[in-house]
């Protein structure tokens, strides 16, 4: 969903575009991924 | 909701009574939660992995869900489970075979071979079968011990991802001579949250661990790696880097075998990590080296990347 969000924003602003590489997306996603299951954790 | 401890298995593990479970509740919310926000939600490869997982999750869940309310260790009747994992795993494989848009996406791929693949036509279909519901078993077998499932699971997770990274990029798939698989390489994004999620989890599930993944994380995690390695078409390379899983497996096959044919056991306990146990290793010690195993075979896998 946000990826899509960065997508449509990149027709306002072309840093948005940089959210378009897989690998950005991979870090990112891993990351929040991360965040979540300690934020969740017992 | 703690987890009931298995009578039959080793007496050191009586001490791990009480402990929650269902952790892997957390593992897939993660997951799931994450791919949904950074994935690209029109490659189709991104909804069947996650269909599955949740399907996978879900057959977990009630399996979790009766042994905590009946407090058996028993849980689902095999039978039932087994239904409900083929029916996610035979609809995942039908949906891929029908699906696949390069003749590439439905050949077996040896390693260490530059122009060896093997169209396998309808028996894709059995392939993949067999590589969802195996693994999603394998890794619920290994979960035995604290952390002993989920840090391999990040490993080859970790390894699948560029795996999968490396199919959908144009370039980097014929300079590496892999099949170029268009779409597969949004499979990163889950693989990197499935590392990232397990990662999260291993800090409350180590040694000694504060909770457990349980059925619904532990058929769920197997069941997704298993379907990313067939939609990145390295399934041989899958079961050498899934050494740990398939090993722990085929101790319980044998194991059965051996007392079904011969009265005799091989191992003092089967899966296999419960052998080095009682032949005394402290349970860290069990762990620990799985996963330096699992580290190593995961090498050995990445190494086909280039040596082919």
């Amino acid at each position: 969903m946000l990826y899509w969000l960065t997508q449509w924003l990149a027709e306002v602003d072309t840093f948005f575009n940089v959210f378009g590489y897989i690998t950005l997306r991979a870090i990112l996603g891993a990351m929040t991924a991360l965040l979540l299951s300690l934020l969740l954790g017992p | 909701m703690s987890q009931p401890i298995r009578k039959v298995g080793p007496e050191s593990h009586f001490s791990k009574a009480g402990t929650p479970t269902m952790g892997g509740a957390l593992i897939l919310f993660s997951i799931v939660l994450s791919t949904l926000l950074w994935a690209d939600l029109s490659n189709r490869y991104v909804w069947v992995i996650v269909l599955v997982t949740l399907a996978f999750g879900l057959i977990g869940w009630v399996d979790d869900y009766r042994k905590l309310v009946l407090q058996d260790s028993a849980g689902l009747p095999a039978r039932w489970k087994y239904l409900g994992q083929s029916i996610a795993g035979l609809a995942a494989a039908v949906f891929l075979y029908y699906t696949a848009d390069v003749p590439e996406a439905t050949e077996l791929i040896v390693p260490f071979f530059k122009n060896v693949a093997i169209p396998l036509g309808v028996f894709y279909i059995a392939t993949t079968y067999f590589m969802v519901v195996g693994f999603s078993n394998a890794v619920n077998l290994t979960d035995g011990l604290d952390g002993l499932a989920i840090m391999p699971s990040v490993f080859v997770a970790s390894a699948l991802g560029i795996f999968a990274y490396v199919a959908g990029h144009a370039v980097f798939s014929e300079y590496l001579a892999m099949p170029y698989l268009p779409g597969s390489g949004e499979l990163a994004i889950f693989c990197a949250a499935l590392a990232g999620a397990g990662l999260g989890f291993l800090w409350f599930n180590t040694y000694p661990a504060q909770i457990f993944m349980g059925d619904i994380g532990a058929l769920a995690v197997g069941a997704a790696l298993g379907l990313i390695a067939v939609v990145v078409r390295q399934e041989i390379v899958f079961i050498v880097m899934a050494g740990v899983f398939v090993m722990e497996t085929v101790s319980v096959i044998l194991q059965v075998a051996s007392f079904k044919l011969t009265g005799k056991r091989i191992f003092r306990m089967a899966p296999v990590h419960h052998h080095f146990e009682l032949k005394g290793w402290p349970e860290p010690r069990v762990i620990v080296r799985f996963w330096i195993v699992s580290v190593i075979l995961v090498l050995i896998g990445l190494a086909t990347l280039k040596i082919r």
